[in-house]
Parts: structure tokens; sequence; C-alpha cells
């Protein structure tokens, strides 16, 4: 596919261009998707008692009238000015709407991350070293369990025994009101098991795969049996071939962590993305689905960009080979 | 984890065909699923009372085999009656999902440029599932075909994926040039030389579809978007008894464990499955 690009800087730009155009592409069906949704928005905001001519003034305040490609250029273009617009209900921006609960998104996902990450490597490299041997059976078994157990299972047995029952943490995950969630840690202790573990063994399960794959190369086995000591094989032959595989799996992790993680915002009551674009969307309040929508999907954009960059980098010969 | 399934396997592909291994602990597990499925689409058949009626107080523990749930109604025939939409929407959804991921994945391993098919996957793969999910519901209603359907464009993105680098080995393989110079037609290749090599790798993939799909038809009764009430599913029943859970825990692990007796035979045979087709 990218036939042709000999060198590191022609191999971003094309990326870059790749970047812009899928987000492109991807703001094209949101909005698309947010106008089809079911009801007048005038209708709904000023009830079914408005009268015929106050729902004709307000359809031509929010320039309801215009051709929904008229309106996509407005939207697109205030957008890339960094305007998001205003909440169709509130009247507030819709920055103001978002910013709180993004922030409180962002600090789950990344310990979230963070968290699946370093028990994923971990597990990896546990049960990737020797293919077959004990300890990479029990991770196997282990990871396969894991990954069996959806996350709102674990968190509503988390709530009922360490919340509930013993009450070590708390069962409900929420922010106060002058302050981060970093500021009460404790609160994001529950859902970030409840989002690593399925994470965690799932990018075990798939990172050990690659390292399995790894140690099968002829030059890794060549250095086991030139007698290099096995911590020597592991950083200097395992894991530079492991890098590009294992940033795919983790960048994987991402939609999941921003999208997905709905659920247990909602178990645990945590004022997060995920709830208020649930919620929004009951509400048909376009301009806040969007803007939500749209930092969901260029988070997951550029965490994918950033995996093919590391293993672009990581794997020299891709620059020549293809 | 929609997202995820299947990437394990990209490595396998070689289309190797050896006849299937049926070990005891892969038949064990065949039966156990075999069962959960059957009482699931059985279960409203001999389930004791109906999915509404009420027998005794909230959460009594005394009553029936699992006590009672949130509304005063019997959790075990209320988990009878409960299993159809969570097994049945899967299953339809990932198998058109596989269906149309393989037939649009061999597309693109077979056309030469196979750009545009794979970049709009990619943007379908950005796009939040739950978000098309909500929207679809809106529109239609939480009806089960809405949420297979939800099921099927979160998923098709990554089948996809999976099926053309699957493909593709077999695709490039020297048996497929060999056909070609003989002559062999291009649908005649693809049914004869291609498709049986395919089913393995796929079915496998499917396996752990399956499990997304169960994940996002339990999400979505825990969001609100479940069978309209008294009707109900595992996934349902989970959310709205989690606030008894200290009262009548089975209200809340019952329904936890007919899912996870679900999950986890299928992950185990699905791995098996992977296994077998890789050696």
């Amino acid at each position: 596919m990218t036939a042709g690009l000999h060198n590191a800087a022609q191999y971003v730009i094309w990326r870059m261009a790749s970047l812009v155009v899928t987000l492109l592409a991807v703001s094209v069906i949101l909005f698309a998707a947010v106008e089809w949704l079911p009801g007048d928005p005038a209708q709904q905001i000023l009830g079914i008692n408005a009268t015929p001519e106050r729902l004709d003034i307000l359809r031509e305040q929010l320039n309801l009238n215009d051709p929904v490609p008229v309106r996509y250029g407005r939207w697109l273009w205030s957008t890339l000015q960094g305007d998001l617009g205003e909440s169709v209900r509130t009247n507030q921006s819709v920055e103001a709407i978002i910013s709180r609960p993004a922030l409180n998104t962002a600090m789950l996902a990344v310990t979230a991350f963070a968290a699946i990450a370093a028990v994923a490597l971990l597990l990896a490299a546990l049960g990737g070293m020797r293919d077959g041997s004990r300890t990479s059976t029990v991770v196997s078994v282990t990871t396969l369990s894991a990954v069996s157990v959806p996350e709102f299972i674990i968190a509503g047995i988390l709530i009922s025994v360490v919340g509930l029952e013993l009450g070590w943490l708390p069962a409900v995950s929420l922010v106060p009101s002058e302050g981060t969630p970093y500021s009460r840690p404790e609160i994001l202790v529950l859902p970030v098991i409840s989002l690593s573990m399925v994470g965690g063994a799932y990018g075990a399960r798939l990172i050990r795969a690659a390292v399995a794959d790894a140690a099968r190369m002829p030059h890794v086995q060549a250095a086991r049996l030139a007698g290099l000591r096995e911590s020597r094989v592991l950083l200097r032959h395992l894991l530079p071939s492991a890098i590009p595989p294992a940033a795919q799996v983790l960048a994987f992790m991402v939609p999941f962590l921003v999208g997905g993680a709905v659920v247990v915002e909602r178990i645990f009551a945590f004022p997060g993305l995920g709830s208020q674009l649930v919620d929004r969307i009951a509400l048909r309040d376009a301009p806040v689905i969007e803007a939500i929508g749209l930092i969901q999907a260029a988070t997951v954009i550029v965490a994918f960009q950033i995996a093919d960059v590391i293993g672009f980098l990581a794997s020299p010969e891709r620059r020549t080979a293809q | 984890m929609t997202s995820l399934a299947g990437q394990e396997q990209l490595s396998v592909g070689g289309g190797r065909t050896r006849p299937l291994r049926l070990s005891p602990v892969t038949v064990a597990l065949c039966v156990l699923l075999l069962a959960v499925l059957f009482l699931a689409v059985f279960g409203p058949m001999i389930a004791s009372h109906d999915k509404g009626e009420v027998v005794s107080l909230p959460f009594d523990t005394e009553v029936g085999v699992f006590g009672t749930d949130y509304l005063g109604r019997d959790v075990l025939s209320r988990i009878l009656h409960g299993g159809r939409p969570i097994v049945i929407i899967p299953v339809v959804a990932t198998a058109l999902a596989t269906v149309i991921g393989g037939v649009l994945g061999v597309a693109a391993a077979a056309l030469r440029r196979d750009d545009l098919i794979m970049r709009l996957m990619d943007v379908f793969a950005v796009i939040p599932s739950i978000l098309v999910a909500l929207v679809l519901f809106h529109r239609f209603g939480a009806q089960h075909w809405v949420l297979a359907l939800a099921v099927i464009i979160a998923s098709i993105p990554f089948a996809t994926r999976y099926a053309r680098a699957a493909a593709f080995p077999i695709i490039h393989s020297a048996y497929v040039e060999q056909a070609r110079m003989i002559g062999e037609s291009a649908p005649m290749i693809l049914i004869r030389d291609v498709a049986p090599n395919l089913v393995r790798p796929l079915l496998a993939d499917a396996g752990l579809r399956f499990i997304g799909a169960i994940y996002l038809v339990a999400a979505a009764g825990f969001l609100g978007f479940g069978p309209p009430p008294p009707a109900t599913d595992w996934g349902s029943m989970i959310s709205e008894n989690i606030g008894g859970a200290g009262l009548n825990s089975w209200a809340v692990i019952a329904p936890s464990l007919m899912v996870l007796l679900m999950t986890i035979p299928i992950n185990l045979l699905a791995d098996r499955f992977a296994r077998q087709v890789a050696r």
C-alpha cells in the first residue's frame, strides 16, 4: 500500500494526510448520523404545545431551515476555528459542557491505559519467553478466563464485595465538585480494575503471541544457541521484535477506553464523556453529540497513528520493504 | 472489546487443513455450551413462573431456587426467559458480520488496489460503536434486529481486516498461482482453492467476535436499551438488581454466571480451534 515511500519524512507526511482525510470522512458520517436522529429539535425544545409561528422562529434561529450540506459546511468551518458552538438545550457553550467530563474520562482512561499496558506487557513477557513452559500455560489459562468476564460483571462483583460488603473502597465514583478524579484517587480504583482486567488480559494474549512468534525467529534461536544469557536475549533480541505488534495491540485499547468505558462509567456513576454522550443523544443535543463523537474518533485515530509510527520506527527494514 | 477480537491469530492464515481432533476437554466444553444454549432457547417453556409474575417480596431469598428480584419476581424463571435475546442476537449478528467481513476481506486481498475498502473500514473502525448503536436505538427503538445491526456495524471493520490478513497468503500462494496458470476461472479458484482454507481461521475469529457481540447486547441492556419490560435478558438482570446485591446476591450472581457459562467455553473452544488451525 505504501509502495514507493522510501524515507521516514515521506512516510510521516503520507500518514498525516491520511489522518486528515479519515477525520474528514468521520465528521461527515457523524454529522449525518446526528442529523438522522428522529424528532424535530425545535419541537423538542419548545414542547408539544408550541405554536407553529414560534417553531418557525426557533428553526430560523437554529438555522434548521438550511439544507444539510450547508449546515455541515458551517459546522465544519466553525469547528476548524475551534468554535464548537452552543448546546441547543441550555445555551451553554459546548466547551463548558464537555470540558469537565472530558477531563474526568481522560484521567480514568490514562490511568486504566497505564494499568493495561503494565499488566499486558508483564504477563506477555512471562508467558511468551518460552512457549509451552508451565508459566506460559498458567498465564494462558488465566488470561483466557479473565478475557471471558465482561467488565460489567467484574464491576458488579467489585461493587457488591469490595464496595458494599467490605466497605474498603467507594462503590460510587463521585468526582468532588471542586477538583478532579486525581484529587480523590480512591474513586478511580474500582473503575480502573474493571476496565483493565479484560483489556490487560486480552492485551497480554495478543502481545504474548507476538513475543512467541519473535522467539521462534532464527536470530533469536541463534542467540540462545550461542549461549547468551536469557535476560540479554530478552532485552536485545526479543523485545525489539515485539515492539511493533505490542504498540498495535495497545492502540486497540484506546477505542475501548474512550468509547466502551461508558458501561463502567454508568455503573460507578462516574461523570465522564461516555455518560454525557448517552444523555445528550437522548436529548437530541446535536452540537454536544458531534463534539464528543469527534473528540473520541480523533483520539482513536491519533492513537492508531502513533502505534503505526512506533512500529515504523522500530523496524528499519519496513522502510525499504514492500 | 469487540474491536480486539481476532487480532491474535493474524499470523495464522497458513491454510493447512488437518482433521479436527476432539479431545475430552473439547467435548466437555461443547456439551456445557450446548446445555446453556438449550436452556436459553427453550427456557421460556420450562420456566415455572411468567417473566412478569410477582411471587413474593423484593429480594426474598426464601422463595424459589435463586430467590426473587427487585420487584419480587422469581429469579430462576426470569433467567429462563432472558436467555433468548442474549444468545440469538449475537449468533445471528456474528454469522452475518463474519460472512460480510469475509467477502470484503477476500476482495481486498485479491484486488491489487485495496486502499478504498481498507480506508473505508478504517473510518468505520474509529467511529465510537456505542454512538452508532445509540443513534440506531433512538431511530428504530431497541428491537432485536436493531441490536443485531449495531453489532454487525461495529464488527465489520475488524472482521474485514482479519479476513484480509488470513486470505492474503492463500490468494498469493503457489497453488493459487498454479490454478490461475492452468486457466481456472476466478470464481472457481475462490470457491475451490481459497474458501476451504479460510473456513477455519474465520470460524476461530467468529468465536472471539461472538463474545464481543454478547458484550454489546448486554451493555445495551445495561444502558437501558434492553427488551421492554417485563421481558429481560441476562445483562439487564444484572443491572436492574445490582442495588439489591447485598439482600439477595443470587439475583446478580445467577445471571452473571449464565453469561460466564457461555463466554468462557466459547473463548476456550475458539482458542483450541485457533491452535489447531495454526499447527
